[in-house]
């Protein structure tokens, strides 16, 4: 057999795989040690394989995630989404779908101190639904709005699926993290958009809410400074080339420390709880990166990616046709799979051939992180409508999973549509990484 | 059985605060790093030491994040099946984790090793790197029988009646 045949039949195995529950970082690695193995010879893969863990393990540059994840894990357990919520709320809540709206906003306040769309739509969802629930909102607006607005927690930066991005394909963070700032803000307001027209349409889904005086609302300002204080901070320095990443995020992570200790919010427990949920997702996340590693060896052994290229090559098909083909098939895999996997597991493949056909490597990982923040919502495996679903099982009277499914359709819609605006101005993405160092 | 079951899940118990340590340790030494260097003090060798702690962050945490489901997996269609099904599929599945895992550690000692003949130190501070890989094969000795650990559970369940 030809490596090329190899690599195919390990790739469609590892797929079916994929599907016994097996961890995807676990599986990613085994394949890529067998198919190495076959193709090279055994000794070479025992050899590979120790290696390729220490070295993503101590690679300095990944040093930036865990710092990252426990940053936001500590904004999590330390009230900062509710007071982000409650700011929304005081400005928009008389609107009508207002709360909708304050949650779709307040999501995007907290993805600037959050990397992860799941605890985005899980801080969210605490806040948020009971109290849409309480001023009679449907639960396909408030759900929809919630596990939705939970994926700007994934482009805005910081965002993990970015650093992993930059990692694997040598981009600068910084830049990347800088260009993800006006998209997020572009998708928030086609969100706010769609919300705007769905309350048009069915006025007693989203119900207007509360007035609350000048006052009121000067004073629930004052709750957002804290949080911009620690994102200018923490992107300033970036923007700037004051930090690197991991200073960057050690700096945010002593931001947050000292917001929700001045506000006494900071619990040892909530302290604890933070560290150690930060340190689940960082070695599941550096699991991963080791997984494709080693599975990325073997892909290049088999020339996959090379084969692939010239094939698309050969084609001779206009440039965006080919990339609306590679966003299709991130679209349908986001279907079935996490984010960060499917980033990891298509980059080797996907990354060389759009840099040939000429795009930027900064604006396609931004274009990546948008689509991939799509199949975080889409069924049947959208993991934020599951975190939605599990918050919403506590409140009275639950909460059906198909309504949260059908209210995610409006908000599919605004991200597609953040997607065509962003092909069609790529300077959106590009403006403020082109202003850098 | 169940004592060296017991004494694995301890293991694991007890080395996930020594990974939260490393975490703040790594926070602690890049604030005070950056905040040196803004008065021409920083601190020698800070990246090493953090990259270091970096590494045994995710080492230490490698048992308790298998064991908690810490992982991304598909589980969508397994879901479906019954408990039983659940577990002969789980129990395959580990096992192959275990044997590679089991091949990982010990080609991470053998590295250690080579290392250690090497006498190769790090770039500033010259601090023997075998000695962190050591470590590290230790974590992957510990990660490999919390696998260990599930296959057996499975092999309970598998025994019900």
């Amino acid at each position: 057999m030809s490596p090329t045949t190899i690599g195919i039949v390990g790739i469609l195995l590892m797929v079916l795989v994929f599907f016994t529950r097996m961890p995807v970082a676990y599986v990613m690695a085994v394949t890529g040690f067998v198919g190495f193995g076959i193709i090279i010879n055994f000794h070479a893969a025992l050899n590979l394989m120790a290696q390729s863990f220490y070295e993503v393990f101590s690679s300095y540059g990944l040093t930036t995630v865990p710092l990252f994840i426990l940053m936001g894990q500590l904004a999590f357990n330390c009230g900062i989404s509710r007071r982000l919520y409650d700011t929304g709320y005081k400005f928009l809540g008389s609107t009508r779908g207002g709360l909708a709206i304050a949650t779709v906003s307040a999501c995007t306040a907290f993805g600037a101190v959050c990397g992860s769309s799941a605890a985005t739509a899980a801080t969210m969802a605490t806040v948020g639904l009971p109290e849409m629930r309480r001023f009679k909102y449907a639960d396909e607006l408030s759900a929809g709005s919630v596990a939705s607005g939970g994926g700007l927690g994934m482009i805005m930066p910081p965002s993990v699926v970015l650093i992993i991005y930059g990692v694997l394909t040598e981009q600068s963070i910084g830049k990347l993290f800088v260009a993800g700032i006006f998209p997020a803000i572009l998708v928030t307001i086609l969100f706010i958009i769609a919300i705007l027209i769905w309350c048009s349409f069915m006025p007693a889904q989203g119900p207007r809410g509360e007035t609350f005086s000048r006052g009121a609302k000067m004073r629930s300002l004052l709750d957002l400074g804290e949080t911009l204080a620690v994102f200018a901070l923490v992107m300033g320095g970036l923007f700037w080339g004051l930090f690197t990443p991991t200073e960057a995020a050690a700096v945010g992570v002593f931001g947050v420390l000292l917001v929700s200790s001045i506000r006494r919010q900071l619990t040892w427990r909530n302290f604890v709880d933070a560290l150690y949920e930060s340190l689940r997702t960082s070695c599941m996340v550096m699991m991963l990166i080791a997984g494709a590693t080693l599975f990325g060896k073997f892909l290049a052994v088999t020339r996959i990616p090379f084969n692939i290229a010239t094939w698309i090559g050969g084609f001779d098909l206009p440039a965006f046709m080919i990339l609306s083909a590679i966003v299709l098939v991130y679209f349908i895999g986001g279907c079935f799979m996490d984010s960060l996997a499917l980033v990891m597991l298509t980059i080797p493949i996907f990354f060389p051939i759009v840099v040939d056909l000429g795009y930027d490597p900064i604006w396609f990982g931004i274009i990546i992180v948008m689509v991939t923040e799509m199949g975080v919502i889409t069924p049947p495996v959208g993991i934020n409508v599951y975190v939605v679903f599990g918050v919403a099982r506590s409140l009275p009277g639950g909460m059906s999973l198909e309504s949260i499914f059908k209210g995610i359709l409006p908000f599919m819609v605004a991200v597609l549509a953040g997607i065509i605006i962003l092909f069609i101005f790529p300077q959106i993405i590009l403006y403020l990484p082109d202003l850098m160092y | 059985m169940s004592s060296v079951l017991k004494w694995i899940q301890c293991l694991s118990n007890k080395m996930r605060p020594i990974g939260a340590a490393c975490l703040v340790g790594m926070t602690a030494l890049t604030c005070v790093d950056v905040v040196g260097r803004y008065f021409r003090r920083p601190i020698f060798g800070s990246v090493e030491l953090v990259t270091f702690m970096g590494i045994f962050v995710v080492a230490f945490a490698l048992p308790f994040t298998h064991e908690n489901k810490g992982h991304i997996g598909v589980e969508i269609l397994v879901q479906r099946f019954s408990r039983k099904t659940r577990a002969v599929i789980d129990m395959v599945t580990e096992l192959v984790s275990f044997v590679f895992f089991a091949l990982v550690t010990w080609r991470m000692v053998l590295y250690a090793f080579k290392m250690a003949e090497s006498g190769e130190v790090s770039m500033n501070l010259e601090l023997p790197e075998y000695a962190i890989i050591f470590v590290v094969a230790l974590c992957f000795v510990a990660f490999s029988l919390i696998i260990f650990k599930d296959i057996i559970e499975k092999v309970a369940i598998l025994r019900e009646k």
